[in-house]
């Protein structure tokens, strides 16, 4: 392979080297037209873009004659023309625009995108198509709509935007992740996540690499900035995707970095600044009504007296405290971001710079993320045919945590913080004998740093005419430090001693180069042919390792002893501890016909260190075509109609999101376990799977893209059915073989489901308009085979969600709740036949519900009144359910939790019909049951169908001849409303969850499973965007 | 401008090429791993893998003795107060364990994992050429050890059926994996009884630290008293007690302390930096500001400590009230796993059960040695001539007293209830189905028809 590699590399230098003084091709974008015709108006002006920066090589023709001029680097034209002539602006990729000069002399446009035309440039992976020539499934989503909300990252902004594309926004805890699933989840423990591509690396993404300390998945995606992106293209079908090959079957989503623009320099400045809080909270009980409780609960199991509280607590420091946990463990919070962009360049350089600061003081108290970043691209013309383009950012993202969910803080307030317990004792001192959230805050600083820096160089090289190489080197490097130091009273020790500072030092370098020859044959009109040949080599290796130092005073980043002398203070003693590789070859035809007929075929293999030894490399291939109807001769008479394009792919993808090295068999080395009586030790640490592979994925896709009556309506539906076999499963083993679980490809998955979206303009006229767009998905997913597993056999995590064969993944396995005997208040189960018992028995768990929904979308709605903007987005998901893993505690058998007041309605006296059965503080009392903890049940599932105001922006443009007179070209201010209203039947919180979660597997299956997760945010938000 | 391209190349290539070695794909294993078929290549590899074994037993995360057995143990038998306890502790103690339960899971898991290693230790046999018959005696030995932990954990004891019929545990004798099944129990002993017989044969009279002959024989004592098998009982521990190897200790303190005791005769070891048997600390330690979880019946409490003569009492103290144990309140210690005092008591019941008046003469004078250690002269010593009833009633009862909080209390509840009487603790009969733990969810859900326990029925 080393060998193939220089040869083309020596060939490709050979090429370079002999065209080296050749100068042939021209940008054949700026032409000038000859000014032949008698024009008596001089007309000059400004062409600016959406975001207000002027355009070079906007072409500005006189309608109806040969007349025309092309913008210069400032965007601005001067032309002669004759009276009250019609100008037509166009541009690659923005809508045409025709403008009645009347007797003006001077004319300002602003072009906007061309969002539906089929001459829209989209990004499809190592490459760029038009529209027209676009076979695959891709939902392409623009940078205004990434920014629009005050997201914890920027992931969670496809929500409701692409169909298809499911995103359950992470918690409420600042710069938390979400789950993103396109077309379903087709995978159980392999990571089910799409493959994130900044500029052409697919980067860093695993939410894993601090496994979920303090009840957060560290997002690595968080350290992106929303603003230096450009666009979103998400590739769904195999048509698109498949150009990814094994990684592919989950969706691709290709993140495009803004780049310089040429022109003079354009300064672009945003700020905003929000208030945030929890969406929606959950209703706790009092102190007087938690005493209250226990005392009916212990009366009920036949005692007197008053009841024992927990701890040995007094009753009468019980009956005077009532404290509102809750409210000690928020706040409001701040949320602020600025961005400062400049854009420059000439016929030979572009350059773009980016500055961001943002800080997102999340509602938790203690809680925030901040981000400080910068963003590089540089683009210079070394020679006429050879392009070279370096592209960086870097951000220091710093993440002050708090504990959450199962690991205390705002999850102690919903749990073990009892509201007859104190935050202080009489003398001032905490409270400790039982859950205190505010001692455990305010004695512990907690800390997650993360480095990261994602950049690009890539040479673009045209030997000649309609030949390109492009070469792309990249180095993602992502540096996570956590720190948390624990005071001395947390881990136990008297107040006047030394605490403990623990680190996790985490690295991940992950390189990336490609080499892409692409070459365009276009002998005439009606042949148009585009072929793509390529290579790609990556490496990421995670190096982690953790540090603990016993005795200390504070945060190991605080330590001022002599670094070097202690490297494992700094983490240098690190190990690799995840290291893989991939080596690719790809190539794509694309050819069309006519204008009309588009058939493209792509293949790609994938070998990677990940895959067994018998399954080193993967072969991908998919075909796929379109058909632009409206291009027929008996659609043109059809006036109404603009586009009809059918399309259709069938092809083979693959995942291979597994971790690394799971095939092999392994030893621990005695280096690195500890001594047994001072003598070595090493053991076996894996059992070897030499056939373990990529899942595969047959997809097919067929989809009608339309636009009508001059592009008021456009859409799409599309109608996908993915089957994907050898379905990853870390299958449990019977303990008694030594082993606990073991990796294997055994499932099998079938995701089907319709995609519709359709954008109509409803209204437009000179100062009003109102635009809709609308976006439905729908989800069917089921598991087909499991072979010999049955559904315990897979295992769930701690989530009692399962895999079960015909049901889909993440399916709810519990016992069946009936209801509450009134005649003694003892809850009454189905067995597994569907038969009343009293007995509660892991043995009468069924199929109970999903975690996924029927449907999902969004429906956006602008209106325009002369400056004034309004925009309003709501999302909605329908069918699903929520399983909430804390109620079984919250509103079971009385212990020292706290209670939500749903428990209200609970059995009292012989007669009452009611949804809970009678407190009680004896497991024994609801017959059969082991532990509180195994109360799972339909007593505590819920709909988990919402719909939701995601987004409420008001926005306001000043006027030009302000925006002149201080010397800018443009500005906006705006206020945001961000997920102000929520319509769930669900009672116990936020109605969306993306919990914390132990895995990959977990991830698939339980989301929409709660314990303890913080509610999401929702805020108001005041910005003022610049350009100048 | 080639010289600019030049570079330009040049660095591009090197990224390209960056990887550097033959094959891409072939990425090593983490630092700290070997494959599979590299690890064992000779008698040092064996050695250390066989290492591991006693590491698991002593470390895993503490999910052997390291603390999670003998809290089990404690929470199955009568030691303890159960009304603070919940989640899988208050499952235990109430004795209807269930498919789900971490706690329990993982010390059948680890067990299971020590037993695993020992049988690719025994088919790699062939790699000892000094040690080979200490290895193969030492894994043997720790084989039946683990499974005999087992046996009477998740089934019903010896005896409970007349000949043993009825369901064990998964015997595994090879390290292929497959699926789990449950031989009657019979079987299980007669495998455990056939590995320490099998290590008695191989192991040397001195092992430092690991197991040695004598080790083997202390557990066949141990096994044969479980099975009520007296004869084989009083003679494996007479044998272990006449060595001489062992000396029994003047006082309380060293049982569990940093130098250990001189009356361990398997036992496991901790390295300072290594604070091994953690749990036994986490949920008995009470020197700390907090009330340890695990507290002491107030019964058994106040019986315990009702003679201030007794210098068994400095093994308990109290916190805000509540009665708990000093036993493990040293930050770093040895654990001695069988110790001379059991062996002398159970040298005692067995005599008295033989009622042999040669073994009756031997088994008061360790009935009186133990008792003189704890009463000094304040109590008279027991006759030459006290009946075999009175034996066996204060050899039982100064076992309750000496090894509290060391699980053994669970076993012998069983082993007295299989020998015919009539045991009822907290209110249920020694054989209920709750006082047996159920299987993992993962040993059950992967196997082939593996029958459950039957849970509950205690209360």
């Amino acid at each position: 392979m080393k060998q193939n590699l220089l040869r083309i590399f020596f060939l490709l230098q050979v090429i370079v080297v002999a065209q080296g003084g050749h100068h042939c091709i021209a940008s054949g974008l700026l032409k000038s037209f000859r000014i032949t015709e008698e024009a008596n108006v001089k007309i000059t002006g400004t062409v600016v873009d959406e975001s207000g920066a002027p355009m070079p090589g906007v072409s500005v023709v006189v309608k109806g004659s040969s007349l025309g001029t092309s913008t210069d680097g400032d965007g601005k034209f001067t032309l002669n023309v004759p009276e009250n002539s019609t100008l037509i602006f166009q541009f690659i990729g923005y809508s045409k625009q025709e403008i009645n000069i009347g007797n003006s002399t001077k004319i300002n446009v602003q072009m906007k995108p061309e969002e539906h035309s089929l001459n829209e440039v989209l990004v499809v992976g190592y490459g760029t198509q038009k529209r027209r020539e676009v076979t695959g499934a891709i939902t392409k989503i623009n940078s205004a709509e990434i920014t629009a909300l005050p997201t914890p990252s920027f992931e969670a902004s496809l929500q409701g935007r692409a169909p298809g594309v499911q995103v359950t926004q992470g918690s409420g805890l600042a710069g938390s992740g979400s789950v993103v699933r396109i077309r379903g989840t087709a995978s159980i423990s392999a990571g089910g996540d799409p493959l994130y591509v900044v500029d052409g690396i697919p980067v860093t993404q695993d939410p894993f690499l601090n496994s979920n300390r303090g009840a957060m998945n560290q997002n690595p995606l968080a350290a992106l900035n929303p603003n230096d992106i450009e666009s979103i293209e998400v590739l769904k079908d195999a048509g698109a995707a498949g150009i990814y090959g094994s990684r592919g079957s989950n969706g691709v989503v290709l993140i495009t970095t803004k780049k310089g623009k040429e022109g003079k320099p354009v300064f672009n400045f945003t700020t905003r600044l929000g208030l945030s809080n929890a969406s929606i909270k959950p209703e706790f009980i009092s102190g007087s009504e938690w005493l209250q409780l226990r005392q009916e609960a212990w009366e009920n199991d036949g005692n007197t007296g008053l009841a024992p509280l927990p701890n040995g607590l007094s009753w009468d420091l019980a009956s005077k405290t009532n404290t509102d946990w809750w409210n000690e463990t928020t706040e409001t919070g701040i949320q602020n971001d600025n961005n400062l962009s400049f854009t420059y360049g000439t016929k030979k350089y572009k350059a773009y710079l980016g500055a961001n600061y943002s800080k997102d003081n999340s509602y938790l108290k203690g809680n925030s993320y901040s981000r400080a970043g910068a963003k590089v691209s540089f683009e210079y013309k070394i020679l006429d045919n050879l392009n070279a383009t370096l592209n960086g950012s870097f951000t220091r993202g710093q993440n002050n945590r708090v504990a959450a969910a199962w690991s205390g803080g705002l999850g102690d307030a919903m749990s073990t913080a009892l509201p007859i317990y104190p935050v202080y004792n009489a003398d001032g001192s905490f409270f400790s004998l039982g859950a205190n959230p505010v001692r455990q805050r305010e004695g512990t600083i907690w800390r997650t740093v993360d480095l990261r820096s994602v950049a690009a160089l890539s040479l673009n090289y045209s030997p000649i005419k309609d030949l390109t190489f492009t070469f792309n080197g990249g180095l993602d490097y992502l540096d996570i430090k956590e720190d948390k130091y624990q005071n001395a009273e947390l881990v136990g020790r008297a107040p006047t001693e030394q605490g403990r500072a623990e680190r996790w030092p985490t690295y991940v370098s992950n390189w990336n180069n490609s080499l892409v020859g692409s070459y365009n044959w276009n002998p005439n009109e009606q042949n148009k042919l585009t072929g793509t040949i390529g290579i790609e080599a990556q490496k990421s290796t995670r190096r982690n390792a953790t540090v603990t130092q016993d005795f200390a005073d504070g945060p190991l980043y605080e330590y001022n002893g002599n670094m070097e002398d202690d490297p494992t203070i700094l983490g240098l003693n690190s190990r690799i501890g995840d290291q893989w590789t991939f080596v690719s070859y790809f190539g794509r035809i694309n050819y069309t016909y006519n204008n009309r007929y588009v058939i493209q075929a792509l293949a790609r293999v994938d070998g990677s260190s990940k895959f067994g030894r018998n399954y080193r490399y993967g072969f991908f291939p998919a075909i796929s075509g379109a058909w632009i109807i409206s291009e027929e001769d008996f659609l043109k008479s059809i006036t109404f109609i603009d586009v009809l394009k059918l399309r259709a792919s069938f092809g083979v993808t693959g995942n291979s999101n597994l971790p690394f090295n799971e095939w092999r068999g392994t030893y621990a080395t005695p280096d690195v376990l500890p001594l047994y009586n001072d003598n070595p030790v090493t053991a076996p640490t894996r059992l070897e799977n030499p056939n373990l592979k990529w899942e595969t994925s047959n997809n097919f896709d067929i989809g009608l893209d339309y636009s009508l009556l001059n592009a008021r309506i456009t859409g799409e539906l599309s109608y996908y059915n993915k089957l994907s076999k050898d379905v990853l499963i870390n299958r449990n083993l019977p303990l008694s073989t030594g082993w606990a679980t073991y990796w294997q490809n055994i499932g099998k998955i079938k995701n089907y489901g319709i995609e519709f979206s359709i954008n109509t303009v409803n209204i437009k006229t000179a100062d009003f308009s109102w635009s809709t767009n609308f976006n439905i998905s729908s989800l069917n997913n089921k598991v087909i085979d499991l072979r010999d597993l049955s559904s315990d056999a897979v295992g769930g995590g701690t989530n009692d969600t399962r895999v079960v064969e015909g049901y889909p993944v993440g399916t709810n396995y519990l016992v069946r709740y009936y209801g509450t005997d009134p005649t003694d208040g003892l809850p009454i189960w189905l067995d597994k036949d569907g038969n009343k018992t009293k007995t509660f028995s892991l043995d009468h768990r069924v199929v109970t519900g999903k975690v996924a929904p029927d449907a999902f979308g969004g429906f956006n709605n602008t209106f325009k009144y002369k400056l004034f903007e309004l925009g309003v987005l709501f999302n909605f998901s329908f069918g699903g359910n929520i399983y909430d893993g804390s109620a079984k505690r919250q509103m079971g058998v009385v212990t020292d939790w706290t209670m939500r007041s749903e428990i209200g309605d609970r059995w009292r006296k012989p007669g009452d019909d009611t949804r809970f059965p009678r407190l009680t503080m004896q497991t024994g009392t609801y017959d059969g049951l082991s532990s509180e903890w195994q109360y799972n049940s339909t007593l505590f599932l819920y709909d988990a169908s919402y719909v939701r105001l995601r987004e409420l922006t008001l926005s306001y443009n000043l006027p030009a001849d302000f925006q002149k007179r201080m010397g800018i070209n443009s500005a906006k201010v705006y206020i945001t409303g961000f997920n102000i209203l929520t319509f769930t039947k669900y009672p116990g919180g936020d109605p969306e969850i993306a919990r914390d979660f132990e895995n990959a597997q977990d991830r698939n299956m339980s989301p929409n499973i709660t314990y303890l997760t913080p509610p999401q945010q929702k805020s108001w938000t005041l910005g003022i965007n610049i350009g100048f | 401008m080639n010289k600019k391209l030049y570079i330009i190349y040049l660095l591009t290539a090197s990224l390209i090429f960056s990887g550097g070695c033959k094959d891409f794909l072939d990425v090593p294993p983490t630092e700290g791993e070997v494959p599979s078929e590299e690890a064992l290549k000779n008698e040092q590899d064996l050695t250390n893998l066989l290492n591991s074994c006693y590491d698991l037993l002593a470390g895993g995360g503490d999910r052997i003795y390291g603390g999670k057995l003998q809290v089990i143990q404690s929470l199955l038998g009568d030691e303890l107060r159960g009304d603070n306890l919940s989640g899988d502790f208050g499952e235990i103690y109430n004795r209807k364990s269930s498919i789900f339960g971490d706690y329990k899971t993982g010390v059948f898991e680890y067990s299971y994992k020590t037993i695993n290693r020992t049988n690719i230790v025994l088919e790699n046999l062939d790699l000892a050429t000094i040690n080979r018959n200490s290895i193969e005696g030492q894994a043997k030995f720790l084989r039946a050890l683990c499974h005999f932990e087992m046996v009477r954990l998740f089934a019903q004891p010896y005896g409970y059926t007349v000949d043993n019929s009825h369901l064990g545990v998964p015997l595994r004798s090879s390290s292929v994996p497959s699926s789990g099944s449950r031989p009657p129990v019979s079987e299980a002993y007669a495998f455990v009884l056939d590995d320490l017989k099998s290590a008695e044969a191989l192991l040397p009279d001195d092992n430092g630290n690991y197991a040695s002959i004598w080790a083997a024989k202390a557990l066949l004592a141990r096994v044969y008293f479980q099975m009520n098998d007296y004869v084989n009982a009083y003679n494996y521990s007479n044998e272990v007690i006449q060595s001489g190897k062992f000396t029994f200790d003047a006082d309380f303190a060293t049982r569990f302390s940093p130098d250990g005791t001189p009356e361990a005769i398997f036992k496991l070891v901790n390295e300072s930096n290594l604070n091994r048997f953690n749990e036994l600390r986490n949920q008995f330690r009470s020197d700390g500001s907090s009330i340890p979880t695990l507290r002491i019946a107030q019964n058994f409490y106040s019986s315990a400590t009702s003679n201030p003569n007794d210098r068994r009492k400095n093994w308990y103290t109290q916190v805000q009230g509540f009665g708990v144990l000093t036993k493990y309140n040293s930050s770093v210690f040895e654990l001695p796993i069988i110790h001379l005092t059991e062996m002398k008591l159970t040298r005692a019941e067995s005599a008295g059960e033989l009622n042999d008046a040669s073994k009756m003469a031997v088994g008061i004078q360790d009935l009186n040695d133990i008792l003189a250690r704890a009463y000094g002269n304040t109590i008279p010593p027991l006759a030459t001539n006290s009946s075999a009833a009175l034996v066996i009633t204060t050899a039982r009862q100064q076992r309750i007293l000496e090894m509290v909080g060391e699980g053994d209390r669970l076993t012998q509840i069983k082993r007295i209830g299989a020998s015919g009487e009539n045991v009822i603790t907290r209110g249920a009969p020694w054989n209920c189905p709750g006082m047996v733990l159920q299987f993992p969810q993962a040993e059950i859900a992967n196997s082939v028809n593996f029958p459950k326990n039957p849970e509950g029925g205690c209360n």
